[in-house]
Parts: structure tokens; C-alpha cells; sequence
């Protein structure tokens, strides 16, 4: 088993496999040795964030390995696990924490769902409603706006 | 924005507001990565930070991968038209450059005569930016319309081979700049009509075949430049008229001469029995025809 710890000290023990997909936590693991119990410390990432994400590697502890076939294939943003549509079924704010902590344990597939998901959110929808979905403010002078408006009629067509 | 969390370490709350602009830039990229690059470009016009996200080299490449499956070269020496191609064709400039660095220039042969989904269209000109360094260019029933000037800018190539298209109209005169040619087949093409004396600047050429087009008017004199030449090739053209000009007697390395026309009027000239190294000889006459005294055996000679 391994013990890890949250930016707000919350102690987590997880098996090894869990672990494993954080190849982070997988190279620590490796650098300090096994007989090492001193829980890990993860300071980027809080105890509520932790949960999820060991929620997340957790249930997918038993995935076999990706087939070589399929590493090369590619893939688009619709394709997703059901189960794995459940797991992000969040607030944004969670769902975001949760992408930022899976980029610094640098567990791929959970950024990859994290990133996906949130790719998403924002295709169909027009400029101005994904500025309110994420609350993005519109910076733009009057001048670079009609400038890019110009450059955008390649996507006029589509 | 909302932030549910465990609430029992209100610090945390304070610590972090993690929205959409305050993600590392890779991951940012990574999500709009999975956005179709028309849509994706769309969307610079959100705000400062998402124009230069989505304008970043880094960004395209990874959008483009994202959606376009990669070529491999070695399966087929040719690479058929896809939708993408079509699509990138008139794609913003970086987006074409990235497109054309990774999926044309490198395998810029391409053929069309097993999928005949794609109609041919017109030549991709604004690629042509992007690829002075090609060597090869190889279009099979790909294309139809004009040869755009623009082909001048490959100075690089050694071989272009455009034949079985539907190209028509002129040769242009800036085919003189591609001084690197050494093969230039122009065959079979529904109607390309005039060769530019520009093509006695192309004094690397090894091969020339124009055959089956509508070529018209004389043969420019200036060919006896081309002193390289193997293969001189001009049959199927019906509308080549004049005489044979004496200096196709210049091209001491001619293995294969083949000139038809209706127009094309006698005599022969005699400069042709310089041609010591020619083993196949095709003319076809239609106006003074007249057997020459100095046939070798495999020179054929028939009135049209």
C-alpha cells in the first residue's frame, strides 16, 4: 500500500496499482524505494480533488493495456467510456481541479477525458456563449475584433 | 464561477479559482485541440489570450493531428486526394503550412485514377509557398483548369509529372525557372495548347513528353538547347504545325523522337542524321511529305 497526502493534509492509502497510473507518483514511488512508508506529499492538490481522482483510477485499476493497434488509431473527443461520462458529470470548478490534478500527477487518460469533456462544452456552441459558459471576457479593442472577423471567413463554409 | 469543494478548509477556496483561462497553456491546447480546426479558429475571437493560444504553431500542429490520420509514404508511392486536402486548400496560413509541411510536401505524388470520389479541381496554387523545396511532384487525374504561373516557384523540382489530368490551356512561360528539371511529363492532358520557348531554358531535362495534348503553332527552335534531352515526345498533337526545326540536330543525345501534327510540313531536316544515338523515330506529315534518303533502320516516317 502506499500513503499519500493532500495540499491540505488529508492521508490517502491506496494500493500500488492505484498508484501506478500516476506515473508521478509511480516515479516517486521508484526513487525513494519500497520499504519507504513516509506518506508522499501532493501539495498541488487538495484532499476533496484527491478523492475523485483516486475514485477515477480506482475504478478503472483493472483496464487492460491499450491494444498497439489502438494507440495509433485516432481518436476524437466523442469518444468516451459511459462510465467515465458519469465520473465528470461535475461543476466546472471541480471539473477543472480535477484536469490541473491529473496534468500534475500526469495520470494521461484522466487529462485526456478532463480535456475532452470540456472540448465538448464548447463545440456547437457560438463565441458568445462560450465566453458566458467560462466567463471569458472579451479583450479585444474594436479593431482586432474586426481584424480577426476578417480572417475568420475560412470558417464561414462550414 | 461556482466552486463546490470541501468546505472544511475554506483556504483552499480562497487559493484557487481554476477557470478556463488560468490552465496551463498545454492543457488549454490539449482541450481545444479536440475542437475541428474550422471551428477552432473561430474561437481566437474570444478573447486576447484564446487568439494567441489558437494562432501558436504548437497549437495547429497538435489540432491538425488531432483530425487528419497520418500518411504513410511507404505503403503507396502515390497519395490519394482527401477531404483534407480540400479542406486546407484555402485554410489560413498557418494552418496550410503546418498541413502541407507534414501531408503534402512529403508525399507529393499523387494519384486519383483508383478513387474517383474526388473530382479534379484546380491546382492547390497557394501551397506552392510552402514547398520550394520539392523535388518531385507527380498529379495524376487530379487536376483540371490552367497550370498557374505560380509552378515557377519550385525551383527545386527534377521531376514534374502532370500527365493524365485535365489541365489546358497554355504551358506558362515561368516553367523556364525550373532549371533543375531533369524529366517533365506533360502528357495526356484534355488540352494544353502552346509550348513557351522558355522551355529551351531547362537545359537539365532528360525527358520532355507532351504527347496526346492540342498542342498548336510551331515547335520553338529554342528545344535545340536542350542537349541532355533522351525522350523528345510531341506525337497526338494535331494542331503542330510548321516545319521540324533543324535543331532538334543538336540534341546529340536523343534516343526517342516522336512528332506528329497535321500541319506538320516537310522536309525532314537533314540535320537529323546527326542524331547518332537515336534508336526510335516517329514523324507524322501531313503537309509535303517525302520519304528521306537517310532512314536508319528503326526511324518510322508516315504521312498523317
Amino acid at each position: 500500500m502506499v500513503k499519500i497526502t493532500s495540499s491540505d493534509n488529508q492521508e490517502f492509502t491506496i494500493s500500488k496499482e492505484i498508484a501506478n497510473q500516476s506515473v508521478l507518483i509511480k516515479n516517486m514511488l521508484e526513487d525513494v524505494g519500497e520499504s519507504d512508508d513516509q506518506p508522499i506529499p501532493l501539495p498541488n492538490v487538495s484532499g476533496a480533488i484527491l478523492q475523485k481522482v483516486i475514485e477515477y483510477a480506482t475504478m478503472h485499476k483493472d483496464d487492460p493495456p491499450p491494444a498497439p493497434e489502438d494507440e495509433t488509431k485516432l481518436k476524437t473527443s466523442e469518444d468516451i467510456e459511459e462510465r467515465d461520462k458519469e465520473f465528470m458529470q461535475l461543476d466546472q470548478g471541480t471539473m477543472f481541479e480535477i484536469i490541473l490534478a491529473a496534468n500534475y500527477l500526469d495520470m494521461k487518460n484522466l487529462l485526456d477525458l478532463g480535456c475532452k469533456t470540456v472540448a465538448n462544452m464548447i463545440k456547437g456552441k457560438s463565441v458568445e456563449e462560450v465566453r458566458k459558459l467560462f466567463n471569458i471576457v472579451n479583450d479585444f479593442t474594436p479593431e482586432e475584433e474586426e481584424q480577426i472577423r476578417k480572417e475568420n471567413e475560412w470558417c464561414e463554409d462550414r | 464561477m461556482t466552486h463546490i469543494h470541501d468546505s472544511n478548509n475554506p483556504q483552499d477556496t480562497i487559493m484557487r479559482q481554476v477557470t478556463i483561462v488560468t490552465l496551463p497553456k498545454e492543457v488549454a491546447e490539449s482541450i481545444m485541440s479536440w475542437i475541428h480546426p474550422k471551428e477552432v479558429w473561430s474561437l481566437r475571437l474570444l478573447s486576447t489570450s484564446f487568439n494567441e493560444l489558437l494562432s501558436s504553431r504548437t497549437f495547429i500542429r497538435l489540432n491538425i493531428s488531432r483530425f487528419v490520420p497520418p500518411v504513410n509514404p511507404s505503403i503507396t508511392a502515390f497519395r490519394k486526394p482527401n477531404k483534407w486536402d480540400v479542406l486546407f486548400s484555402d485554410a489560413p496560413a498557418a494552418y496550410m503550412e503546418e498541413y502541407v509541411h507534414k501531408y503534402i510536401a512529403p508525399f507529393w505524388s499523387w494519384s486519383n485514377s483508383l478513387v474517383k470520389k474526388i473530382p479534379p479541381r484546380m491546382f492547390p496554387t497557394a501551397w506552392f509557398q510552402f514547398c520550394s523545396n520539392l523535388t518531385v511532384f507527380r498529379g495524376h487525374e487530379c487536376f483540371k483548369g490552367e497550370i498557374p504561373q505560380e509552378i515557377g516557384t519550385l525551383t527545386s523540382l527534377q521531376e514534374l509529372d502532370l500527365s493524365e489530368n485535365e489541365f489546358i490551356g497554355e504551358i506558362p512561360r515561368s516553367i523556364g525557372n525550373l532549371v533543375n528539371l531533369t524529366h517533365l511529363y506533360l502528357f495526356e492532358n484534355e488540352g494544353l495548347c502552346e509550348i513557351p520557348p522558355e522551355i529551351g531554358t531547362l537545359i537539365s531535362l532528360r525527358e520532355l513528353e507532351l504527347e496526346c495534348n492540342r498542342l498548336i503553332g510551331e515547335i520553338p527552335p529554342s528545344i535545340g538547347n536542350l542537349i541532355n534531352l533522351t525522350t523528345l515526345h510531341l506525337f497526338e498533337n494535331d494542331g503542330i504545325c510548321g516545319p521540324v526545326p533543324p535543331e532538334i540536330g543538336l540534341l546529340k543525345s536523343l534516343v526517342s523522337l516522336s512528332i506528329s501534327g497535321e500541319e506538320l510540313r516537310g522536309p525532314i531536316p537533314v540535320e537529323l542524321c546527326n542524331l547518332q544515338n537515336l534508336k526510335m523515330l516517329q514523324l507524322k506529315f501531313g503537309v509535303d511529305f517525302k520519304t528521306p534518303t537517310f532512314l536508319y533502320p528503326n526511324w518510322k516516317i508516315e504521312k498523317a
